[in-house]
């Protein structure tokens, strides 16, 4: 239907304002693009708005004493923990984490991106993304389409992904035979969306603040540059009725790397908290 | 077929544009009211020593950790707004505008409200940003564009502030580009700074807000929270018993509260001096690890000049009066119904491009005054030319001393007669307004004057303050280190500002860009605290290499420091140790 009513649109030649009111229509071409023959469904990557792989460093400017080190026990300053989340919070043992196979628990993705590390993010077919760290070593799949999530719960549960477009915006590279935006493309076109539900427990930060297993990560991938720097920003809405007053809302950015040269693969470990002053 | 009419139908209308627009109109919150990432930061106010995570090189860590609390007490800093790298990240409402050209109906600017102390305009109609010389404020000035789902504002002219509320420093050398994206009822802001003064690359910080819905606002009711701008004004009070002119400041190793800090948090000194290096996650295993060895700051560098028009320029500066850029040193003009007046008149050379300049600013009116605000040929060498009117030559008033260096110098401006003076100060009423010549003893020179121009509030501050280099002086010709700061701190009793520390009296340097309160207390600020670190050091016996050594002027090099040229930063040191010491 929405095939339809944009090439109606432009073969009429109607008022721009009726275009702009399908604009929204516009933005989504169909199987067949804009009044060419039918083709197959474009693959995820093939209509991708935004190109965001390659090799991203995060860069920790915002909540250093909690990103980059380890805070003590209890320390929640920022996080909308409730009563239950800060129970929990305040039983954190790592010694017992490790003890138990779970030390993987800080790098769960509703805290994963949080941490200091690198990401290496690309095509694991057409219509998955994969994002890999390398500390932690974990591997995150985007699934523009698939089958839903598996019965088991995981450190990275299972994430749906679309792309989004500007509200009223219109993609014109989808006019142009549809290649994929690359490196080089100039700016950014649109942002990535991702939903990731069936997550095993974890840890919003490294010094144990909780996240069930009914958590669900919503996130908004999108690229900036700036004075010779290309940027990926990621939005992170965590909703966790369980061990949240409300939604942990968060945003983490990473520079753009050349190359693999930095990638320094480590296993999940947490380091232990700095010495306080009476400690 | 029907795709290309479609191209041509968006590339055609001028509504194209619109497309590519998101409504970010609306309030807008930080989640949780102050966000959930460092809640320290932007709530209570972070720690002094918390340096970490930013991209600061050493000049930027110097300038951190000189940094005192109690310079918000100093009357001309209490009502600093938050400054536009930071003031989005602070505790803040954000209240999105659209302005819309009456006619064309096409978005003119957006503006930024906000409970951060000053607004914001975006400029969206292709407006460009204004010359150097233009005024700084604390907001900048903004440009914005769209790219894709985003705005992309540019912003320059920003005066110095901070990036954290414990002294991190921004100059006034920093360009700012945010993006303004949209996602469902989210709108994230992401900052991207580029300092080459204080970072050793660009600092990126990502903001979050949520769309928040308001009640309707009620007119005429100032406390109903709605979406009208907030009226505050800010006056400066008498907070401490302190000397007014007292600037607070920590020397070099004396700031006890970072090791509190370190103590505190348990991060060592070393990493809280890492600058850069902090951001990036291989510190991780260094400070768990303890490796300090390598880690440090990256070196500061004196970025080139900024790039100046070339050629004469003038600029409306306020009220009656116009500044003249390009001339050698700066030129004041006052123009009224009585003819013109003028606040020094540049270099010989170019006094007929000046000439051409006043006329395009005033016409056939006469020069009927000519004040010299010191006896410099690039402040004197247009006066034969300007003060020389066909009918009536131009009084020429300036300070007894300038006559007589002018005089010893044999310079050409020697020739003309001139009205001086040997007190205080000399006043005189033209066009329509009082005009005090204010001297000031030992200060660039012994002959220096203030002007202001009553009506106009504009000050012209000769050469005591020049904008794009250290203060001079020249201890030979009756200058000195202490009287420049008198001078400053003369020229910051005259001024005031208009509201939250900006605007209101303006000043015309010797050289450089227009000043207004909070730029001359910057300036007066850094020459006493360079001043003070020299002076501890001369009581502590140091002799001229090891203050070198020291680099007392490291944290303000990148703007004033210059590497040669007539007045170098190793001659500016050399020149206030020795003054201070004592040896001329």
């Amino acid at each position: 239907m929405r095939r339809h009513s944009s090439r109606r649109a432009a073969a009429a030649g109607v008022s721009l304002v009726m275009l702009a009111v399908s604009a929204s229509a516009v933005a989504q071409p169909g199987p067949g693009g804009f009044g060419g023959p039918p083709q197959q469904q474009q693959s995820a990557q093939e209509s991708a708005q935004v190109d965001l792989t390659g090799y991203w460093v995060a860069l920790v400017t915002e909540d250093w004493l909690w990103r980059m080190v380890t805070a003590p026990r209890g320390d929640a300053t920022s996080v909308p923990l409730n009563p239950a989340g800060r129970r929990v919070a305040g039983e954190w043992d790592p010694e017992r984490d490790a003890a138990s196979g779970e030390e993987c628990r800080p790098f769960g993705a509703a805290g994963l991106m949080r941490m200091p590390l690198r990401l290496h993010i690309s095509w694991q077919d057409e219509n998955t993304l994969k994002i890999e760290t390398d500390a932690g070593e974990q591997t995150r799949l985007l699934h523009f389409r698939g089958d839903g999530p598996p019965a088991e719960k995981s450190w990275q549960g299972y994430t749906t992904a679309e792309w989004t477009r500007p509200v009223g915006g219109f993609d014109l590279r989808a006019l142009f035979g549809g290649r994929p935006p690359a490196a080089g493309d100039g700016p950014p076109k649109g942002s990535l969306k991702a939903v990731t539900t069936n997550l095993r427990p974890g840890y919003l930060r490294k010094n144990g603040l909780p996240y069930s297993e009914n958590a669900e990560l919503t996130e908004y991938f999108s690229r900036v540059s700036a004075f010779g720097n290309d940027y990926l920003t990621v939005l992170s809405i965590v909703h966790d009725p369980t061990y949240l007053n409300g939604d942990f809302v968060t945003s983490s950015h990473f520079k753009r790397e050349p190359d693999d040269s930095n990638w320094n693969p480590s296993p999940c470990r947490t380091a232990p908290p700095l010495p306080r002053e009476g400690e | 077929m029907k795709r290309l009419d479609l191209v041509c139908a968006l590339a055609l209308s001028p509504l194209s544009l619109a497309f590519a627009q998101v409504d970010f109109t609306g309030a807008w919150d930080h989640p949780g009211l102050f966000g959930h990432e460092d809640f320290n930061d932007r709530g209570a106010g972070p720690e002094i020593g918390d340096y970490m995570g930013l991209p600061l090189n050493e000049a930027g860590i110097r300038k951190a950790e000189s940094y005192s609390g109690s310079w918000l007490s100093v009357p001309e800093h209490q009502c600093t707004p938050h400054p536009a790298a930071y003031q989005l990240w602070g505790p803040n409402t954000l209240i999105v505008n659209t302005e819309y050209d009456r006619v064309s109906r096409v978005a003119k600017a957006i503006r930024l409200d906000g409970t951060f102390g000053i607004d914001r305009i975006v400029w969206l109609d292709g407006r460009p940003h204004p010359p150097p010389e233009a005024l700084y404020t604390f907001e900048g000035f903004s440009t914005g564009r769209w790219e894709g789902d985003s705005l992309v504002v540019e912003t320059t002219h920003m005066k110095p502030g901070w990036l954290r509320r414990n002294g991190t420093p921004t100059s006034e050398r920093a360009k700012m580009i945010e993006y303004f994206t949209r996602f469902d009822d989210y709108l994230l802001v992401t900052t991207i700074v580029d300092d080459p003064v204080y970072f050793a690359e660009p600092f990126i910080r990502t903001t979050e807000y949520q769309l928040t819905p308001r009640p309707a606002p009620v007119l005429g009711d100032p406390f109903t929270r709605n979406d009208g701008p907030i009226f505050y004004k800010c006056f400066p009070a008498e907070e401490t018993t302190a000397d007014k002119y007292h600037v607070p400041h920590y020397l070099p190793g004396e700031n006890t509260l970072l090791d509190e800090f370190s103590q505190e948090y348990g991060v060592p000194r070393w990493a809280m001096s890492a600058g850069a290096t902090t951001m990036y996650p291989e510190f991780a295993a260094r400070i768990e690890t303890g490796q300090s060895r390598g880690v440090q700051a990256p070196p500061a560098v004196v970025p080139p000049p900024e790039p100046i028009p070339e050629g004469i320029r003038s600029m409306h500066v306020k009220g009656k009066v116009w500044a003249i850029f390009g001339a050698g040193g700066n030129v004041t003009v006052q123009i009224g119904d009585e003819g013109v007046l003028v606040v020094d008149t540049g270099s010989s050379e170019l006094a007929p491009g000046v000439r051409d300049e006043i006329r395009k600013l005033a016409g056939d009116r006469p020069i009927r005054y000519v004040i010299n605000t010191h006896f410099h040929a690039d402040h004197t060498g247009g006066n034969v030319s300007l003060a020389t009117e066909p009918l009536q030559q131009a009084a020429v008033i300036a300070h007894e001393n300038v006559g007589l260096r002018l005089v010893e110098t044999g310079a050409d401006a020697s020739n003309l007669i001139m009205d001086t003076f040997y007190g205080e100060s000399k006043t005189i009423y033209f066009n329509g307004e009082a005009i005090e010549v204010i001297h000031v003893p030992a200060a660039h020179t012994d002959g220096d004057s203030l002007v202001f121009f009553r009506g106009s509030d504009v000050v012209s501050a000769g050469g005591v303050i020049s904008t794009r280099s250290f203060p001079s002086f020249a201890a030979d010709q009756g200058g000195s280190v202490n009287g420049l700061i008198a001078a400053l701190n003369r020229i910051l009793d005259i001024t005031v500002a208009e509201t939250r520390a900006q605007g209101g009296t303006i000043v015309v340097p010797g050289h450089g860009r227009l000043y207004d309160e909070t730029d001359v207390a910057e300036y007066r600020d850094m020459l006493t605290i360079i001043r003070d670190r020299i002076q501890h050091a001369i009581d502590n016996g140091d002799s001229l290499a090891d203050v070198r050594r020291s680099r007392p002027a490291l944290d303000y090099a990148g703007v004033f420091g210059a590497g040669d040229g007539p007045w170098t930063t190793d001659a500016f040191i050399e020149a206030v140790y020795r003054n201070l010491a004592g040896d001329r």
